[in-house]
């Protein structure tokens, strides 16, 4: 069952989210931790795949 | 879901998320200690005790962790998809669990020549360097959800945002 909309200043735990009442038509700006969470993500895939590619990590050929 | 079932599978959220932080830790000391002894009966039970552990501890830990983060996402009005930090979450778990698969064929691996052969400190030292890197950077990477699970920092996702216009009216 879904919760009412509480106030953005209280502790809502793990009960359900607590979420500001929409006030217009356009959705939210997305905060500025979710460029940096997914820059990061992206970097750390590339590095992976890099290594991976270029044989200097992630298999069996490292043995010796 | 109701309440009671909720805190269950919250409870067995936290615990096994926690769980695989502190497990992970552990299995770090023991490929530092891999890493750097020169006792070769120490150097084989580390690396006999981390696949161990890994298979039977980290790995059914990051599942269950990974089952009931779905459970208490699409079970409580959180959604999966509707808050940036529960997305943010999902894909960490993801990819750790993922690199987790991969991590845990390489220390079998070493494991496996462990238990044939003597290892000195020179053997297999790329691949054991790398059980010691991944370790260190996995637990950073679940810092980093448990900090995302505490603080729940605001913002909505587009489709979040859809949902509570359409819940709104």
């Amino acid at each position: 069952m879904a919760e009412p909309p509480q106030d953005p200043s209280s502790d809502s735990g793990n009960n359900g989210p607590t979420v500001r009442v929409p006030d217009g038509s356009r959705p939210p700006a997305r905060p500025r931790w979710v460029y940096a969470f997914w820059t990061v993500v992206i970097l750390f895939v590339i590095v992976f795949i890099t290594l991976h590619l270029t044989g200097r990590g992630f298999g069996p050929h490292m043995h010796g | 879901m109701s309440p009671g079932l909720r805190k269950l599978s919250l409870t067995a959220h936290v615990t096994s998320s926690v769980g695989w932080l502190g497990s992970v830790a552990g299995f770090l000391a023991l490929a530092v200690a891999g890493l750097t002894s020169n006792d070769a009966e120490l150097v084989r039970a580390t690396y006999l005790a981390m696949d161990l552990t890994g298979w039977l501890v980290i790995v059914p830990l990051g599942g269950v962790s990974f089952v009931t983060g779905l459970i208490q996402s699409l079970g409580t009005t959180w959604g999966l998809f509707r808050h940036h930090w529960v997305v943010a979450k999902l894909v960490i778990s993801v990819l750790a669990s993922a690199f987790l698969v991969v991590h845990m064929q390489l220390t079998s691996l070493i494991a496996h020549a462990a238990a044939t052969r003597y290892l000195s400190r020179s053997d297999l030292g790329g691949l054991r360097l790398q059980i010691a890197g991944d370790a260190g950077a996995a637990i950073v990477v679940l810092l980093v959800a448990v900090i995302l699970s505490v603080y729940k920092p605001r913002g909505l996702t587009r489709y979040g945002w859809r949902k509570q216009q359409q819940d709104g009216l």
